[in-house]
């Protein structure tokens, strides 16, 4: 099967990895932002992981030919290897509570049969403001604007129908 | 003749392939006809999704006065994409951008 648009095979071949093993993540910042439908520009995936010591994630991204490059001097906690590049890795999310009460109010976008976390419009927000660095307020009126259209239209999330899913109610 | 998609012709176009035909094949709308016809749907359709668009704005506008129309108007139109489709533009307008920065 073709890889979903903006992954290559190798990024998708990631993300099955970690949601197969029940890796406890969602995509956080812009590209979150960005996927709920706001009008923003991003480089690259952001992911806060629940707990990012946990076995099964390294044993996820062994199995991809990737690796958490802890952070040092100048680096930011990464991934590096095959397909990890796209991804950024986010140790604390200003401005909101933990994981485990971020993750109840996510939003869900399917990734063929799996379902990828992503953290609400609201909560993106909330993050922004908090940071509150000069790159972060400058996309704090566009955030705001968004999340005003979509609570005005109240469009629930377009997710694209896989085979399954069409297949279903048929007689 | 001017037609109302801004094409100059030398006169009507012709309805059917083997119009006037006597030999009693079946007449096919003709290729130019049929594109005619297509252009002109595709753009009433472009216009109606315009008017759509806008009226959406002034309905989210109406609701939230200090929101940016430019903001509205491109969430809106962003929210008619799969969420992906959405992820990949956004992937390609920050790398291009960061490109050029450079």
């Amino acid at each position: 099967m073709a890889a979903p648009l903006p992954f290559s095979e190798s990024e998708l071949r990631l993300l099955r990895v970690l949601l197969k093993r029940k890796v406890r993540f969602m995509v956080v910042g812009l590209s979150a932002a960005t996927l709920q439908g706001a009008p923003v520009v991003t480089q690259d995936v952001d992911l806060w992981f629940e707990h990012l010591g946990e076995p099964k994630i390294s044993r996820a991204l062994q199995e991809v030919g990737a690796a958490y490059v802890p952070p040092s001097n100048f680096n930011p906690p990464m991934l590096a290897g095959a397909g990890a590049e796209l991804f950024d890795v986010v140790l604390r999310m200003d401005g909101l509570g933990a994981f485990a009460d971020e993750i109840k109010n996510c939003v869900e976008i399917s990734l063929g049969r799996q379902k990828l976390k992503v953290l609400s419009l609201d909560r993106i927000l909330a993050s922004k403001i908090a940071a509150n660095r000069a790159k972060d307020i400058l996309t704090i009126p566009v955030l705001r604007d968004a999340l005003a259209t979509l609570m005005a239209v109240k469009t629930p999330i377009r997710k694209r129908k896989t085979k399954r899913a069409s297949g279903r109610g048929k007689s | 003749m001017l037609t109302s998609i801004g094409r100059t012709l030398s006169g009507p176009l012709p309805l059917f392939e083997n119009a006037g035909d006597k030999s009693g094949k079946i007449a096919y709308p003709s290729t130019a006809c049929m594109k005619q016809r297509a252009q002109i749907s595709s753009d009433a359709k472009a216009k109606r999704w315009a008017l759509r668009l806008s009226a959406r704005v002034g309905k989210v506008l109406a609701a939230h006065p200090h929101a940016d129309p430019d903001n509205v108007r491109h969430t809106l139109i962003l929210l008619e994409q799969p969420p992906l489709e959405r992820l990949q533009r956004s992937l390609i307008r920050g790398r291009a951008a960061a490109i050029f920065r450079k």
